[in-house]
């Protein structure tokens, strides 16, 4: 159960990690589609991209936090 | 010997011979004659000391079988998380990290996954939706089964 704790946490924090390169990258891109690309979306539409990543962080820090409790209890 | 794990049994629940008479329905004294090994309680007894202590009849009378309660090996094995919750949501969580690096790593790969899209919707954005929600199925299949 604490390992389980341990994994989900680090699973968290690299989630975490990902998130912020990937919306930086796809911000940078749209930022530069709307200056030479004609893109029409607005630049923070790279933000939704943290969407998934946000629930997955919350899943991993949800279940690291229940495991860690469990194990306390064991 | 039954005697032996009568008294035992009794024991670890940490009641008196009155108290085990009393729950039984018999007189302090049959139980302190099993106990002792004097004599050797009936079989509908022998299923109310059964039921009493939570132990399989088996192991009251031959000692071989598991004495460990029936409620607390439910318990164990409510407690021990379910390996498909735990497979779906790693798998969900690496689907994530993994399709996150390549969008990093290898921005060609990503935007042909986008345009093989059917969907309007974005095909990157389509995986790491079905990540997290393989992420979350497994998060309620691991909580699910959990008890206190």
């Amino acid at each position: 159960m604490k390992k389980l704790s341990v994994v989900f946490a680090i699973l968290a924090v690299l989630l975490s990690d990902v998130m912020c390169a990937v919306v930086a990258y796809s911000y940078c891109n749209m930022q530069w589609g709307i200056k030479y690309m004609g893109f029409s979306a607005p630049a923070g539409a790279a933000f939704l991209y943290a969407i998934p990543f946000c629930i997955g962080i919350a899943v991993c820090a949800a279940l690291s936090l229940f495991f860690r409790s469990r194990a306390q209890r064991a | 010997m039954l005697s032996e794990r009568l008294y035992t049994l009794r024991k670890k629940r940490g009641i008196s011979q009155e108290q085990l008479a009393e729950a039984l329905g018999v007189s302090r004294q049959s139980v302190s004659k099993w106990e002792s090994g004097a004599s050797t309680p009936e079989s509908d007894r022998l299923i109310a000391i059964s039921e009493y202590f939570d132990v399989s009849l088996d192991a009251l009378l031959r000692g071989t079988g598991d004495d460990t309660p029936t409620e607390a090996k439910q318990t164990m094995a409510e407690q021990r998380p379910s390996v498909a919750g735990l497979v779906l949501c790693l798998a969900g969580v690496a689907l994530m990290l993994a399709f996150g690096l390549l969008m990093l790593l290898f921005p060609a790969a990503s935007e042909q996954i986008a345009d093989s899209s059917a969907v309007t919707l974005d095909g990157r954005g389509l995986i790491l939706l079905l990540g997290a929600a393989a992420a979350a199925a497994g998060a309620v299949m691991l909580l699910k089964n959990r008890k206190g």
